[in-house]
């Protein structure tokens, strides 16, 4: 069942798309400046941040030439708020690469500098270009696994996957519970910081937090990825 | 709870582990992968390791197996299940 604040943000949502001005104005008064913040706590500029905010907020209310308002995709499945959060982190991220990309190829000028057209991380253009953020997620935490070792991936999956408890885990291990409770929570901790170091090491100027980092995750299936 | 400086998990890491594990799923990718082996080419190992036989250096390696093999993983998880059904999986050391 979908809760109550996301049924009222989709109502929300509908009334803007049927023309409503004040709800527009709503969701640009409700929304313009906490996605600012956020941008700027992921570590965009003052300026940027209010820049691609506006943008973000621009697009999703009204579209572009030729493109619907990308309101039109939310489905209510997460909350407004959340949803616009990812919107805007992915374009931030995009345009980002992208500037870093343009100053990479103004500054070697040679034929070389066109070595990431052929990557498969090169920035996506249309509808490809809402996969910079899964990706980026996917590969931090693909690698934070791969760090560990096989005990505790398997740990991990028979506890919070397959529902086995502490106390089954001890007797199969031949550890005293509380090794085991320690194990687990080492473990989680230890992706969680090592997911956050690989995205600080694919994109530096990018600050994620892991609470962001799992409400994001969370958020795949609102369609919001999907929405730049 | 605080993890260099960063990372944040707290009582709900479980609840994190499911959000990831999901999300992963949902992006193509898995926290486990699809390796060649078969529950069945382990079964002796995973026996062992359920009646708490194996030793340390066993387990890691059958652990490294099983990172790779799904199948074998929820062969497992069954297996305790089986056990705790029978009243025996819950005994500590």
């Amino acid at each position: 069942m979908m809760a109550s604040q996301h049924l009222q943000d989709l109502d929300l949502v509908e009334q803007m798309l049927g023309g409503c001005e004040t709800a527009m104005e709503l969701i640009r008064e409700r929304h313009g400046k906490s996605l600012e913040n956020y941008l700027r706590r992921s570590g965009a500029t003052a300026t940027d941040a209010e820049d691609m905010a506006q943008q973000v907020i621009t697009d999703c209310l009204m579209g572009r030439p030729g493109k619907e308002a990308l309101l039109r995709k939310y489905t209510g499945r997460s909350s407004l708020e959340a949803w616009l959060k990812t919107v805007a982190l992915n374009a931030w991220i995009d345009r980002q690469r992208r500037a870093s990309r343009t100053v990479s190829l103004d500054a070697s000028g040679g034929e070389e500098a066109f070595g990431w057209l052929g990557e498969t991380d090169a920035p996506a253009q249309g509808d490809q270009q809402d996969i910079s953020l899964i990706r980026l997620m996917r590969s931090a935490l693909k690698a934070a696994f791969e760090a560990r070792p096989g005990w505790e991936v398997v740990m991990l999956q028979l506890h919070h996957l397959h529902g086995l408890s502490q106390r089954e885990l001890a007797a199969i291990w031949g550890w005293h519970e509380t090794k085991v409770s320690r194990a687990l929570s080492n473990a989680m901790e230890s992706i969680a910081s090592d997911t956050l170091d690989a995205v600080k090491k694919a994109d530096p100027w990018l600050e994620l937090r892991w609470e962001d980092f799992l409400e994001l995750a969370g958020n795949l299936e609102a369609g919001a990825f999907k929405a730049i | 709870m605080q993890v260099q400086g960063r990372a944040v998990v707290g009582k709900g890491m479980g609840n994190d582990f499911l959000i990831i594990s999901e999300f992963l799923a949902r992006t193509g990718a898995e926290v486990v992968g699809r390796g060649d082996a078969h529950a069945s080419d382990l079964k002796e190992e995973l026996e062992e390791f359920v009646a708490g036989n194996c030793t340390e250096k066993e387990k890691a390696a059958l652990c490294e197996k099983l990172r790779d093999d799904p199948a074998g993983l929820a062969w497992l998880a069954a297996k305790v299940k089986e056990r705790r059904e029978d009243g025996a999986g819950e005994k500590l050391p």
